[in-house]
């Protein structure tokens, strides 16, 4: 469904992604994963199709079309975004929100139709956004902003979801519900996903596959089982960890390094 | 049910625009300086000229002719001219999303104040001046806006507003040092040009409304076109792109659209300020919240607010008059405070 061959991506003469493949089956959920810095963000902004236009070389194909032929509009309706740090628009209703999903499908001109309103309704259905259709914007809290923001996405109605951090802002209870959410929906409407994430346990709980960028490189791709290594992790990240395997799936936790031993 | 709660939410608070102006038009054709015009007969003589009615205001010819090619004019020219500013300081706002915006950002103000002041100084020449001046000042406008945008996209990285604002701030100074030499040196002048800077909207007959009227209808329907993509564009650039929107694209068509309105509005009302920053915000203090509702509601409320403007300007001290930017700044100015003082401002930042 995606398939990322050999891109790089300049941004005012320093490079962030080399020649980076990837590719990611229909209905399979990859997880990118990488230190600050590593060409995560880079990556989704080049799958997205904004910044750095012209910049990259490779190609990107979504659903076996180059994305760099696609229109616009034709390429958001093959692919949303769920952005690190949406931008909320003060004053704006949660109901105008989600239609602004349905921006690929209405005339230039024009306004939304029938099937549009429902296309919302049906996401504030499944989404149990019911109570908060009627709010602003600026008064949900973090996790309700981002169950909204996840449905302004669906609302796209695109095979292809993009997440960017999508739990970087929320408590461990809403990580949980939000990653369960997405897992869900994948299910149900035959998603292909690919999010970056921080949190290398959750990472290896929900994606089918992980693949590690350091520096700009493809440097790990395999299943979380392969991936989450103590010296992979060491090497990318700089960090000690154990690993520890148990019938839920694999945890990673941060340890100390032993400290030299001060002399008597 | 959905789609008819969309349009009952545009409607109704158009409706009341329309209500608003209506009554600000009234009034401003009502009252005026010829003390012995009573009210309503100004009213009756206006309705009279409609078409298949017959009503007798009981106005002389002269006094006719007072209510109609001068009153009704300049109340029309304030309509048209509030009503430009009004909505392109609300299509600046939500191209820029930024709350402080006002059509005049990219140096659209500056470089009418420095063509018109080209052509106060050159007086002498003989053209006349109800024409050249307007004339000046819009070309001088859309010039800056043409170098702003020009300096706005150079360099590799894609346009950014940050770097059009930038821009604008810079050619802003440029025109406005120019427009300060050229001043200076025919200090003569100084009181015509600094009377046309503060604003007036003083006609005789309907040619500014001639003049004017192309301009307004042909950006007004512009920007009334773009209303939903000022909707999506402010979720930002980015995520406007990723739901298919060619932000670049659409900010150019709507800045340009909203230049060349204003342009024409500075042509022939001078540099009127506040209107185009405060009306947007009152309408959406009063609950607009989507830029379909904030555009036309802007328009007609803009409007009204300048013919009342206006209409102070010409009555307080009548028979002198004080140049309208000033009745709008006094009225602009408190309320600017009191918009920087709110913690939440309806606009993006």
């Amino acid at each position: 469904m995606i398939r990322v061959e050999g891109v790089s991506v300049d941004v005012d003469g320093t490079r962030l992604l080399h020649d980076v493949d990837l590719h990611v089956a229909t209905g399979e959920w990859v997880c990118v994963l990488g230190p600050n810095g590593a060409g995560k963000s880079t990556l989704v902004r080049a799958l997205a199709g904004f910044g750095g236009r012209g910049a990259h070389g490779g190609r990107i194909l979504l659903d076996g079309a180059d994305a760099a032929g696609l229109r616009g509009r034709e390429r958001a309706r093959r692919l949303a975004v769920v952005p690190q740090t949406p931008v909320i628009p003060a004053g704006m209703g949660v109901t105008d929100y989600l239609l602004l999903g349905r921006t690929p499908y209405v005339p230039r001109f024009g306004v939304e139709r029938a099937t549009d309103h429902a296309a919302v309704a049906e996401v504030i259905a499944r989404l149990d956004l019911g109570d908060l259709a009627d709010r602003r914007l600026d008064s949900l809290s973090g996790g309700e902003r981002q169950r909204v923001v996840l449905g302004r996405a669906l609302v796209q109605d695109t095979p292809v979801l993009v997440l960017d951090e999508p739990t970087s802002a929320l408590d461990i209870g809403h990580q949980q519900e939000v990653l369960d959410l997405v897992d869900e929906l994948r299910a149900e409407r035959g998603l292909t996903v690919l999010s970056t994430m921080h949190d290398l346990t959750l990472a290896g709980q929900y994606a089918d596959r992980l693949v590690v960028l350091a520096a700009g490189r493809v440097v790990a791709d395999g299943p979380a089982a392969a991936v989450l290594a103590p010296d992979l992790l060491k090497a990318t990240f700089g960090v000690n960890v154990r690993v520890i395997a148990d019938p839920d799936g694999l945890s990673v936790l941060p340890v100390r390094a032993p400290r030299p031993q001060p002399r008597p | 049910m959905a789609a008819t709660t969309t349009t009952t939410r545009t409607l109704r608070p158009v409706l009341v625009g329309v209500v608003v102006a209506a009554a600000a038009i009234c009034c401003g054709v009502a009252f005026g300086p010829a003390s012995r015009i009573g009210p309503g007969a100004a009213l009756v003589e206006v309705v009279d000229r409609i078409p298949g009615v017959a009503l007798d205001s009981g106005l002389s010819p002269s006094q006719a002719a007072t209510v109609w090619d001068l009153r009704l004019s300049r109340t029309i020219l304030g309509l048209l001219v509030g009503w430009m500013l009004a909505s392109a300081g609300a299509a600046y706002q939500g191209v820029f999303r930024n709350p402080l915006a006002d059509p005049y950002l990219l140096g659209v103000a500056a470089g009418a104040g420095f063509g018109a002041t080209l052509v106060i100084v050159q007086g002498r020449v003989g053209a006349d001046p109800s024409v050249m001046v307007p004339a000046a000042a819009f070309g001088g406008a859309m010039l800056a806006v043409f170098v702003t945008y020009l300096v706005g996209a150079a360099g590799d990285r894609r346009r950014t507003p940050a770097s059009l604002l930038l821009a604008g701030v810079a050619v802003s100074s440029l025109f406005t040092a120019l427009q300060t030499f050229v001043q200076q040196r025919h200090a003569s002048d100084i009181r015509l040009v600094y009377s046309w800077i503060l604003g007036r909207l003083s006609t005789a007959g309907w040619g500014e409304v001639a003049m004017l009227l192309p301009y307004v209808a042909l950006s007004s329907g512009v920007l009334l076109l773009y209303g939903r993509t000022l909707d999506v564009m402010s979720v930002g650039d980015d995520e406007a792109s990723s739901l298919g929107l060619d932000v670049n694209r659409a900010r150019f068509v709507i800045v340009l659209a909203a230049s060349l309105g204003t342009a024409g509005a500075v042509g022939v009302g001078g540099l009127i300020g506040f209107v185009g920053i405060i009306v947007p915000h009152v309408v959406r203090l009063l609950g607009a919240g989507s830029y379909r509702v904030i555009l036309p509601v802007s328009m007609l409320t803009g409007g009204a607010f300048l013919v009342l403007a206006d209409l102070v300007a010409r009555t307080a001290l009548a028979p002198a008059e004080i140049p309208i930017g000033v009745v709008t700044a006094f009225c602009g100015a408190p309320f600017f405070v009191f918009l920087l003082r709110r913690r939440s401002v309806g606009v993006a930042t």
